[in-house]
């Protein structure tokens, strides 16, 4: 791939659409990201492998979520309801793109969700997506989620279903550039609306000092001025945790090299901006 | 022959003099206090406002020109001044039922104290309530709530997936549901793979699968009960907050209104709906509808916070001294009872407590209302709806439709509020005696009636207070001050518009516009003060604005166009007089009367009424003829005669009975062939026994007849017969004055026909002698002998007269 190529994959922000309350969001906050740096909005709907192989066995029967009834599950009605589904997740699309006036692609691909997000998320500047995993009753990030942080390259936006309102809290570990958690916090619109707070960690007071310096110059050049700073010096994970849980982020913003990032993942209860260094 | 000699120029203008009013100017006066002339009204009104009853209203009646409503106001302005401001009264949402808001009733004063401390309570709730969901200690316990049923789902779908997986399944997502598969190595089995396995092995996948399907619906139709019971403790949680922050803030509210129970029985309601919608006091998430709407929709939940809680003061707010006292111009339902607006939300209309209006009766309430009885009554639904408000003792604010059942979707039902006030109709006698006579409900609602007398009788110490009155008008309408001359003038006036020179005119507007125009004729002269002959002027302008039809009138007797003599002597002819009125003006015009006599059934043919020109009056005039002929020179014998009566050249409508003796002088002259003379003018009543009665506008008729004389040159043989009894109601033109002083005009008081007639004809009139016989050659003696000789002639026809009646009778 030429370095041009790169370049333009980069700008662009690839969303991964299940039409689940949690995508939608994601889907306006993509677009959002993408009006910001000019990149262009490509939607992905992964048709789950095992849905289709579940479909093909004999017997097959779901529940349906709302009703609690059980009723039989073909092929044929899969196929029906994911075709449909992939309509209502283009037109979605391409109104949200509209109004973010941004410009975008869709696709559709059939296979394991995580393997087909990463395909296609590959060389994109951030790829977005519902935070709930697939798991029934839980609030916890999925596979596929922890599936992108582990093996993903680029930047991961977990949106939570109840929306990102609240302050921007931006969490910066001494063991992480804060290049990258910076530079998403000033492509984040609401950071202006909302306010910033800044979290940062490391073992000694000097060291949280500087991080902390850094942090709020790089800050300043985007002309992002922080409602707060709290440094947290030797602080357990779940000091961490708890003292970002009380600042009720709307927006979560970590290094994905930071070493609390799966615990903020699962502890705290809010949309997740994971920043990757490029 | 009786002699009647011509009144003498005092008796046709009764001076007032100016030396006698004691002052040089108006501005020497002292201001009058007093209502002047109304005894009667003065103590009705006095009666009606200090008696405390139900029913006891007024109604004030009189000419509208009378003022009435000033003197009621000014009595109204003064006893309400002594008499306590009233309670105010608020409309506030009912709780309990949203559709029939409360009313509250509140100290003097207190209501628009309440309104603004209820805004202010709002906003220190929105305050409170943010603050304490925002508090560390509301956010760690709802935290802890809502983790519970994450705990909750996931102790329980955990398990299951647990469970799922050591036997070889997974439970996944469908487009529209959950399904349980079996997998291998973690991924779905293929299909072709599950079909290799033995059917023993499908057997044993298929019940592991039904087994997690159950347990899955199972947990699936907990779940909602969990969400019930997590949203319960939550709303508890914001119960146990918001009172808490919100405790404080309504005890000190309380305080300000300890001794106000329904205040505090308001406040207790609105703590408990607050604490229940504590959510509603928080910044509100966009909601479809908000954004589908456009608009700020924080602003509009703000806004519907505040109209909840809001306090409708009804009363004003301007801190006036005693009761109150409204005049409302513009007496329509809505705006006698009050009105509920509405507003326009996509195009629905809406309304809520908040906008309830006060109408008038709720604005005077515990004071005084007067209202134009005519504009009351002009109102669709508004005298009905005055009188239900008056009977009920209440107000009800109803919307048209809802009265009139026209309506039938929900709308506010405001609790009534109780009605304490004086209502004074003001309006002139035709509507009070109609009302009294036909509407069965006014005569127990307006039990007191102020009656307005249009004058005053003309004395020198009532001249004297009417100067104080004339000072008192042109001190309060900044006018120029009048001299004692001009006083005398406009007093002279108002006699002349009282038609009497025994009183003066009570008409307060007709003399204000009097005293402006005088003001305005004396600023043109550039004087300081108004001296009597700005009167005049004004006066004299004033006829000339309005006297364009008479001028075309007198055009018409002139050109001969219209036939009048005012010379020479006719038979069966005279000169009636008439008033015309028209738009304030008022003038006299003469016209020719002419009888022609025949033999007939007895029957005086009134032609204006066979043609329905001639009103009831008239015709009641011409049948007393009847009367008068017969009773007198045919009490035994049949009235052998027809004779036919006409206003010549009279195209409009005629009514009165004025012109009664003029009609019988000309009906005598004709049956005695007796000229009459043409340069006098008649006007009177008669009665059957020959009395010439009073009349009206005899000014305006004297007056008619001297122009036409003068415009064709005064001879000195010219005059006008009045009657007697309407002496005392002279008050001519100084012109006509003028003339009769120096003998070239004459104004005959006469009591009786007779001496009417012998003036007119120069003939004696005669009187029965002894032996029942008129002198021989007496205009009696001749109209007698005339009806004999048709009584005769009617014998000796063999009773024509019979089948002339017969024919009468069939018309």
């Amino acid at each position: 791939m030429t370095e041009a190529s790169d370049r333009s994959r980069a700008r662009r922000v690839v969303v991964a659409i299940d039409m689940s309350t949690a995508s939608r969001k994601a889907l306006e906050a993509a677009a959002e990201i993408a009006a910001m740096i000019g990149a262009e909005l490509h939607g992905v709907l992964v048709e789950d492998i095992n849905l289709v192989r579940l479909a093909e066995l004999p017997d097959s029967a779901e529940l349906g979520v709302l009703s609690g009834s059980r009723r039989e599950l073909d092929v044929d009605r899969l196929e029906h309801s994911l075709a449909a589904l992939a309509r209502r997740a283009r037109q979605e699309l391409s109104q949200v793109a509209a109004r973010a006036s941004v410009a975008w692609s869709f696709e559709v691909v059939r296979g394991p969700v995580l393997a087909e997000v990463l395909r296609v998320a590959e060389g994109a500047g951030l790829v977005a997506l519902g935070r709930s995993g697939t798991g029934i009753g839980r609030d916890r990030p999925g596979s596929t989620a922890r599936g992108l942080l582990a093996a993903g390259r680029q930047s991961v936006w977990l949106q939570h279903p109840a929306g990102s309102t609240g302050q921007v809290v931006l969490v910066c570990g001494s063991d992480a550039a804060p290049e990258a958690t910076v530079d998403a916090v000033a492509r984040l619109k609401r950071a202006a609306r909302d306010g910033v707070a800044v979290v940062v960690t490391a073992p000694t007071v000097k060291r949280a000092t500087e991080v902390e310096q850094v942090v709020l110059a790089a800050l300043a050049t985007h002309h992002v001025r922080p409602t707060m700073s709290r440094l947290l010096v030797g602080a357990t994970p779940d000091q961490v945790v708890a003292t970002v849980k009380m600042l009720r982020p709307g927006v979560l913003v970590v290094s994905a090299e930071d070493r609390n990032v799966l615990r903020l993942l699962d502890e705290v209860s809010c949309s997740l901006l994971v920043a990757r260094e490029r | 022959m009786t002699s009647i000699k011509p009144l003498g120029p005092a008796s046709l203008f009764t001076r007032c003099d100016p030396g006698g009013l004691g002052f040089e100017t108006t501005a020497d006066l002292d201001r009058l206090d007093q209502v002047v002339g109304q005894p009667r009204a003065v103590a009705a009104i006095g009666f009606g406002i200090g008696i405390e009853r139900p029913g006891y209203n007024l109604f004030a009646m009189g000419s509208h020109r009378a003022g009435m409503q000033g003197v009621v106001r000014g009595f109204l302005d003064r006893r309400a001044k002594e008499e306590p401001r009233p309670p105010d009264w608020c409309y506030v949402h009912n709780f309990e039922q949203a559709h029939k808001p409360r009313a509250l009733k509140l100290p003097t004063g207190r209501g628009v104290k309440f309104q603004a401390d209820m805004k202010q309570l709002v906003e220190d709730l929105r305050g409170a309530v943010v603050a304490a969901f925002e508090s560390d200690e509301f956010r760690a316990r709802r935290q802890e709530i809502e983790q519970e049923l994450d705990r909750r789902q996931e102790r329980a779908f955990g398990a299951l997936q647990q469970q799922a997986e050591q036997a070889n399944l997974t439970i996944i997502r469908t487009p529209a549901g959950v399904a349980v598969a079996p997998t291998r190595d973690g991924e779905v089995i293929e299909p072709d793979e599950f079909a290799k396995l033995g059917e023993e092995e499908r057997a044993t996948v298929k019940s592991a699968i039904d087994g997690i399907q159950k347990e899955l619906e199972r947990i699936m139709l907990e779940v909602p009960q969990w969400r019930r019971e997590v949203a319960a403790q939550l709303a508890d949680l914001r119960r146990l907050v918001t009172k808490a922050a919100a405790g404080a803030i309504f005890e000190e509210l309380r305080r300000g209104y300890a001794d106000v129970p329904a205040a505090i029985e308001y406040l207790d309601a609105v703590e408990t709906d607050a604490i229940e919608h504590a959510e509603e006091f928080r910044p509100q998430k966009e909601s479809p509808a908000a954004l589908l709407l456009g608009g700020d929709p924080q602003a509009s939940a703000r806004a519907a916070t505040e109209r909840r809680y809001a306090v409708n003061a009804l009363g004003d707010a301007d801190g006036a001294e005693g009761a109150p006292v409204l005049f409302e111009d513009n007496p329509s339902y809505q705006n006698l009872i009050g009105r509920i607006e509405h507003t326009t939300q996509m195009g629905t209309l809406v309304t809520d407590f908040t906008h309830i209006k006060a109408g008038a009766l709720m604005r005077a309430n515990g004071g005084y209302l007067v209202l134009d009885a005519r504009k009351v009554l002009l109102q669709p639904y508004a005298w009905e709806g005055l009188k239900r408000a008056l009977t009920a003792r209440e107000i009800r604010v109803e919307s048209l439709g809802q009265v009139l059942s026209l309506v039938s979707t929900v709308s506010l039902e405001p609790e009534p509020i109780p009605l304490d006030v004086k209502v004074v109709l003001v309006g002139d006698r035709t509507l009070y005696y109609l009302l009294h006579a036909y509407d069965p409900e006014f005569p127990d609602l307006f039990k007191v009636v102020a009656d307005f007398s249009e004058d005053l009788e003309r004395s020198s110490e009532h001249e004297a207070l009417y100067a104080r009155l004339l000072a008192t008008m042109v001190q309060r309408n900044e006018l120029r001050p009048l001299t004692a001359g001009a006083v005398a003038r406009v007093i002279e006036e108002a006699a002349r518009m009282a038609g009497d020179a025994e009183r003066l005119s009570m008409q307060a507007r007709d003399l204000l516009d009097l005293l402006r125009e005088t003001d305005y004729w004396a600023a043109e002269r550039g004087s300081a003060v108004a001296e009597a002959s700005d009167v005049q002027e004004a006066l004299d302008a004033r006829v000339g604005r309005h006297d364009l039809l008479r001028e075309r009138m007198n055009e018409a007797v002139h050109r001969e166009t219209v036939l009048i003599a005012t010379e020479g002597a006719v038979a069966g002819q005279v000169n009636g007089l008439s008033v015309i009125q028209l738009g304030g003006f008022a003038f006299g015009r003469p016209s020719r009367i002419t009888a022609r006599v025949r033999l007939g059934g007895g029957r005086v043919i009134d032609i204006e009424r066979e043609v329905e020109l001639g009103g009831p009056l008239h015709s009641k005039g011409v049948l007393i003829l009847s009367g008068f002929l017969s009773g007198r020179y045919a009490p035994t014998t049949p009235l052998s005669l027809g004779a036919s009566l006409v206003f010549e050249q009279s195209y409009g409508g005629i009514d009165g009975d004025s012109a009664s003796s003029a009609e019988l002088y000309a009906l005598l002259s004709a049956l005695a062939d007796a000229p009459i003379r043409q340069g006098l003018a008649v006007t009177g009543s008669v009665n059957q026994r020959g009395d010439v009665q009073a009349i009206g506008g005899v000014n305006e008729k004297i007056e008619g007849f001297f122009d036409v004389c003068v415009d064709r040159g005064l001879t000195g043989e010219q005059g006008v017969l009045i009657p007697a009894s309407n002496v005392k109601h002279l008050m001519l033109r100084a012109d006509v004055v003028r003339a009769a002083a120096d003998g070239r005009f004459h104004i005959y008081p006469v009591e009786t026909i007779d001496e009417g007639v012998e003036l007119l004809t120069g003939v004696a009139a005669g009187v029965r002698d002894a032996e029942g016989q008129f002198p021989v050659g007496s205009l009696n003696q001749r109209v007698e002998r005339r009806l004999v000789e048709f009584a005769e002639q009617a014998r000796a026809f063999g009773r024509p007269h019979k089948a002339e009646s017969e024919g009468d009778d069939s018309d």
